[in-house]
């Protein structure tokens, strides 16, 4: 962008919902919900 | 006024990285050492005498420019509010009864009274499979769950060799789950459970002092033993793939950097450290904790960038932010579909919105036997960060997706009122999993 200021990313906002992704959080934390923060699976 | 930048804008300084993050569109900007030093030391004036050479100040100006993705965020709010229910992934609680007495237990409220009937029967978990492979998803969850799932072996087994015959059926990918204590854990069950390639979710809160100081058996003594080497077994049986290491730290034991190391050392290297969740008790966390708990997490990040110039990384679950191949919108405003697509089932075969929501009566959804009360599913369709006021001026939404909805009640008695001290707990992590992801 500039010198001081550099885009990393801008998340895309997709439409999805195919749900392939995990839900719950019960493979990992159990109690917290990011969830949210982990990888689309549709593309596999 | 530059001041007005920080509306939409939020500073993070850690690990001697500075970012901006736009709160309405999650994007993430580098920013120059020099002009992050110049924010961080007007960030306890709130920016209001903010100077800065004009270079910089018209590069900052510009990101005033830069688009918000609330707008397309609520056409999809409205979607979700209005979506068909269906079950994509469900928690079988097939063991209402556990061989631990851990203090901090958040399953034992939702079994401590009535309950006559402890174990789910074959049945009613076969019943609960049938429900699940009716939606219409082509991959489903199930996870087994309790108490102590091991305490109801037959059945789980059962319940995943008919799973698998299932999917073979009806073409569709079944992911599988289960929680264990691992005290009951044998080769023959490993062996079983590798096969099927179930996911463990394996609790240890850390080394034998921290574990046993709130993971105890029965007799009242600590578990560690007859954990820890069943533990390590397992892990070691599936070659060190598909599991988690699930810690709990506490007030008492808020170093859970050390449970880390620990984990590490012993090559557990997929770890998740969660705070208790629990108010009133000695081990209850509150905010004078939070500085403690910010060094735990520093040292964590600081281990991680570590050991991966070292080659050898390991997997802290929320330090697992992908950048790059995000999540969907819907993904994004409901994470984890409690109360719609993730349900929980309690052995009688009662369906609860989660399961550390099981046993709340208002809850309730219905039964696996009569179906699912739609009118009492509504209130969870709405759930989504945009019907929280305090998640809409917070900068972490489109990263956090409005937290956990069952701590929500838990501590706020209300679905869409986030607790503060989980909020700036996530908060803490979410900045050290942004400063990790970006070079
Ligand atoms: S739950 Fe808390 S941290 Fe998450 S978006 Fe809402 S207010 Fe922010
Ligand atoms: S409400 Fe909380 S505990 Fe329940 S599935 Fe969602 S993140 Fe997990």
């Amino acid at each position: 962008m500039g010198k001081y200021i550099k885009l990393i990313v801008n998340p895309q906002l997709k439409n999805g919902g195919c749900m392939t992704c995990q839900s719950s959080c019960q493979t990992a934390c159990k109690t917290s919900a990011t969830v949210s923060n982990q990888p689309c699976e549709r593309e596999k | 006024m530059l001041k007005e930048i920080f509306e939409y804008y939020h500073l993070i300084n850690r690990l001697e990285k500075f970012l901006l993050i736009n709160k309405n569109s999650g994007a993430v900007y580098k920013i120059d050492p020099k002009l992050g030093e110049i924010l961080a030391s007007n960030l306890n004036n709130n920016y209001s005498n903010l100077f800065l050479p004009q270079e910089m100040e018209l590069e900052l100006r510009e990101l005033l420019g830069e688009k918000s993705n609330l707008e397309i965020l609520k056409e999809s709010a409205k979607k979700l509010e209005k979506r068909t229910a269906h079950p994509k992934a469900f928690c079988l609680n097939v063991a209402h009864s556990c061989n631990l007495s851990c203090l901090y237990c958040f399953a034992e409220k939702g079994y401590r009274e009535e309950d006559n009937q402890k174990l789910m029967s074959e049945k009613t978990a076969r019943r609960a499979i049938d429900f699940l492979f009716a939606a219409p998803y082509p991959v489903i969850e199930l996870d087994f769950f309790g108490g102590e799932p091991l305490l109801n072996w037959k059945a789980v087994k059962n319940s995943i060799i008919y799973a698998g015959e299932k999917t073979r059926f009806s073409g569709k990918k079944i992911k599988l789950a289960l929680t264990t204590n691992g005290i009951l854990l044998t080769q023959d069950i490993c062996r079983f459970l590798n096969q099927y390639e179930v996911n463990l979710t394996l609790s240890l809160d850390g080394p034998k002092e921290v574990h046993n100081d709130l993971r105890i058996l029965n007799n009242g003594k600590g578990s560690f033993d007859s954990s820890f080497y069943k533990i390590k077994q397992a892990v070691f049986s599936r070659n060190y793939q598909n599991y988690y290491i699930r810690g709990t730290y506490t007030k008492k034991t808020l170093n859970f950097s050390k449970a880390a190391n620990f984990f590490i050392e012993e090559n557990l290297e997929n770890f998740s450290l969660e705070p208790v969740i629990s108010k009133d008790t000695p081990w209850s966390l509150d905010f004078e904790d939070l500085p403690i708990i910010e060094q735990e997490y520093e040292i964590l990040a600081n281990l991680l960038v570590k050991r991966k110039k070292e080659g050898k990384p390991f997997s802290f679950y929320h330090f697992n932010l992908n950048l790059y191949n995000s999540p969907c919108i819907e993904k994004r405003l409901q994470s984890c579909g409690v109360g719609v697509e993730y349900l929980a089932i309690t052995p009688q075969g009662e369906i609860y919105p989660c399961h550390q929501l099981t046993g709340y009566k208002e809850f309730k959804l219905g039964d696996i036997f009569q179906g699912i009360d739609i009118e009492k599913q509504e209130i969870f369709k709405k759930i989504h960060f945009l019907n929280s006021k305090d998640c809409l001026t917070c900068w972490a939404k489109i990263y956090c997706a409005g937290g956990c909805i069952a701590n929500n009640y838990y501590f706020s008695s209300s679905l869409f009122k986030p607790p503060e001290l989980f909020c700036a707990l996530l908060k803490i992590r979410l900045e050290y999993a942004l400063a990790l992801s970006v070079e």
